[in-house]
Formats: C-alpha cells, sequence, structure tokens
C-alpha cells in the first residue's frame, strides 16, 4: 500500500480510495520529529471537513501539533483505540496507526497531492 | 528577528496576540518575539491539561485561569516574564521541536554565565512532583473535583516538571532536590509557524504557599555581576532579557530589531477571532 499513498505537505499520508474510503494517517517522518507523544484528540465520525483544516490535534512532551485533513469530505471512521496506544503511531504508522476514513468529495484531490518521492524529497530538504 | 516588549495584558489577550504573532511569522517568512507578563494573576493551563485538576488544589483557588495553544504544564504566572517566539516552519529552528527549545535555552544559559550566574539544560527524566501542588489536598471538602488526569500526564504544573533542555539552577539549601527549573517552553506546531512559549521565573511567586513556592532567580542568585534584584522592571532583570534576545537573534539570524511600542498584529492574523475564543469556556474548559 506504501507506494500507493499520496502525502500532504503537512505529513498526513492518505491511501487510494477503496469503497469510496480512503484511510489518513501521520508518517513515520513526522511521528519520529514529534517524540515522545502523550495525548491525542480526534475528529468525531461524521464531521463534514475541508482540505487543510484541522481534524485532530496531538501532543508530546514539548509540543502540541495539529492534524490537517488532506482532502475535502466526510469522516466515517476513527481509530478510537488510538488515544489509548499511542506507541501505535510510532510502530506501525501505516497500518495499525491509521487516524481517520474520510469519504472523499473530489477523489481526484488524492492525486494532486505529493507521491512518495515527491514527499521524500520534500522532508529531505527540511530542518531537522 | 523582531521583538515587542509589551505592556502587562490579561491572560486570553496574551494568548490571542501569541496566536497571531505565529500567523504573521508565518505571513512575512520572519522570526517574531514577545516579551509580555501578566496584568493579573494567572494560571495557563496547557493545551491539554484537566481543568478540574486545577480547581481541585486550594493553592490555586480564585485565579483566573486561560488554556494555552501550546503543550505542557501549568504557569502560574506573576512573578514570572514570557517570551513568545514564533518561527516559519521552514525556518532551520522549525524542523524538530527540540531544535527550537535549545536555542532559546542555550541562549538563557549563555547570558547567565555572562552575570557570572551558574545555570545549565537539564537531562530531563525526573516528572515527579516537587511543590506538592500536583496531589490533591488531603482535606478538601467533597464538593472539590477530583483530579481526573492519569499518573502519566506527569505533574500539573510546568516548574514540577523536567524535560531534556529546561534551565536549571543549583539549589544551595537542596530543598528542590540538586538543582530548580527556572525556564521551562512549550510549543504549539501550527502549519505556517512553530510558537514557542517559554516561562522565566524571575523570582519566587508568592501567591504559592510558601512550603511548595518555586525559587525563581531572585532567590537562587542574588550576587551575579549583574547585581540587584532580578525581578521585573529591575535593571538586572530587563538588561537579562535583553542580554538573552541579543543572543538568541545571533543564533536564529537576522539580527535583532526592536521596535517602539506593542506588537499589533495585521487583520488578518485573526487576533479578533483568537481573543474570542481565549475568553470563552468551550476553550478554557475543554478539557
Amino acid at each position: 500500500m506504501l507506494k500507493d499513498v499520496r502525502f500532504a505537505k503537512s505529513h498526513e499520508w492518505i491511501s487510494p480510495v477503496a469503497g469510496g474510503v480512503a484511510t489518513v494517517g501521520i508518517s513515520a517522518y513526522a511521528v519520529e520529529a514529534l517524540t515522545d507523544l502523550v495525548f491525542m484528540q480526534l475528529p468525531a465520525v461524521g464531521r463534514k471537513v475541508k482540505a487543510g483544516e484541522s481534524i485532530g490535534e496531538i501532543e508530546s512532551v514539548k509540543a502540541v501539533s495539529d492534524l490537517y485533513a488532506p482532502v475535502s469530505g466526510e469522516i466515517v471512521e476513527v481509530n478510537t483505540s488510538l488515544p489509548d496506544q499511542l506507541e501505535t503511531l510510532g510502530k506501525d504508522p501505516f497500518g495499525a496507526g491509521w487516524i481517520v476514513k474520510i469519504r472523499p468529495d473530489h477523489p481526484a484531490e488524492i492525486d494532486a497531492l505529493l507521491d512518495r518521492a515527491a514527499y521524500e524529497a520534500l522532508i529531505g530538504s527540511q530542518p531537522h | 528577528m523582531i521583538a515587542w516588549w509589551d505592556p502587562p495584558a490579561e491572560g486570553a489577550t496574551n494568548m490571542a496576540l501569541d496566536e497571531a504573532l505565529a500567523a504573521e511569522a508565518a505571513r512575512l517568512d520572519r522570526v517574531l518575539v514577545r516579551i509580555s507578563t501578566w496584568s493579573e494573576p494567572t494560571l495557563s493551563l496547557g493545551a491539554f491539561q484537566a481543568i478540574a485538576e486545577a480547581r481541585a488544589h486550594r493553592a490555586l483557588a480564585g485565579l483566573r485561569i486561560v488554556r494555552r495553544p501550546s503543550g505542557g504544564g501549568a504557569i502560574l504566572h506573576g512573578s514570572d516574564v514570557t517570551l513568545s517566539v514564533a518561527v516559519p516552519r521552514l525556518h532551520p529552528c522549525g524542523g524538530t521541536p527540540q531544535r527550537l527549545y535549545d536555542a532559546v535555552h542555550e541562549a538563557l544559559v549563555a547570558e547567565l554565565s555572562a552575570c557570572g550566574v551558574e545555570a545549565g539544560l537539564s537531562a530531563g527524566g525526573a516528572r515527579a512532583g516537587r511543590s506538592g501542588i500536583d496531589r490533591v489536598d488531603p482535606d478538601s471538602g467533597p464538593e472539590t473535583p477530583q483530579a481526573p488526569g492519569p499518573p502519566a500526564e506527569g505533574p500539573l504544573l510546568c516548574f514540577d516538571r523536567r524535560a531534556v533542555g529546561d534551565v536549571v539552577m543549583p539549589v544551595p539549601d537542596g530543598r528542590f532536590g540538586s538543582d530548580a527549573k527556572i525556564l521551562g517552553s512549550a510549543q504549539r506546531r501550527l502549519r505556517g509557524a512553530v510558537l514557542q512559549h517559554g516561562s522565566l521565573l524571575l523570582a519566587a511567586n508568592r501567591l504559592v504557599p510558601e512550603e511548595s513556592r518555586h525559587p525563581g532567580l531572585e532567590e537562587l542568585q542574588r550576587r551575579g555581576e549583574c547585581g540587584g534584584s532580578w525581578a521585573w522592571g529591575s535593571p538586572a532583570g530587563t538588561g537579562l532579557v535583553r542580554g538573552w534576545l541579543t543572543r538568541l537573534a545571533a543564533t536564529l539570524g537576522g539580527g535583532l530589531e526592536t521596535p517602539a511600542g506593542r506588537f499589533v498584529p495585521s487583520p488578518e492574523a485573526g487576533y479578533e477571532e483568537g481573543l474570542t475564543r481565549f475568553q470563552q469556556d468551550s476553550w478554557n474548559a475543554r478539557r
């Protein structure tokens, strides 16, 4: 699946649409940069979001980061076990560490996001 | 780097100005800093701290409470000075959280050293409360809400916590262990900028019962080469912050500009919307 996911510049990933729904998470790079996660707040199922809108927050020991919707659509499922198992985000960010499932309003928005090569180029250019 | 020395303000105003500072840093692609104090004793909660935990303590009763957008532990403002630093995300210190944390804290340690004051960076690890404010009052009445936060969330107060890179000073009487924290910081990482709040404890806060009061610079070091009181408004206290800013500007690049007057955000920075939010229970009591 990893080869087919797309990335937002704000480090969220989104899977291809299957059955009208795409899965969203955050990249291993983002998890590693935050370090020592302590709290997570997730959106409600049924919420309509616009691309770039904050859909949740993650707190680490020193920082709070917003999670942004990579595309517009409706939140149809939330990984409710994640806040109690934050280590999953680091262990399996593209699998069990998924965050929400979204029904995109315009699936073509996904194609406009970064592919894996472009995302790796982006994080390679970012300050560490 | 542009730094404004702002007049004292109440909590919601300070928070709204800081969020606007981050928006302006992203818009202008500049490092922006606001030095501020608080016009009334205020407890600022970290972004996700439970407000019931703060309300459960008699030592904090009656205080105004505002929730910060940044993380970390609660700060009891009154004898500290707040340094709000907003850095564009693509700035070299906008990457991992530790980079900006270290830049701000190392600049203070260097300036303290120039003043003849011994200070260093914490190795982190210890998260046990020392003031006693992290524990619910044993004799609190039945109407007092119980602290709901799980132990893993750590002590309520920032100055009871230790993170890697916190600025600490040795304590002569050893009452707070071998050292005491005098500067802690926490961040809000937004799409366009990182906002970092730092609280420098210039003197012990007299709102806190003496037995659980954290010592500040004033109590820990009375005889630095800078001399005199470290309290806000004193020559030593003001000079320390000025020197700290100069060193920070050298680290973050671009020189230091200190315009006259207060920070005034542009209309697109969202100050008014932020002020409304920080004044409401829907934000301040959201957890």
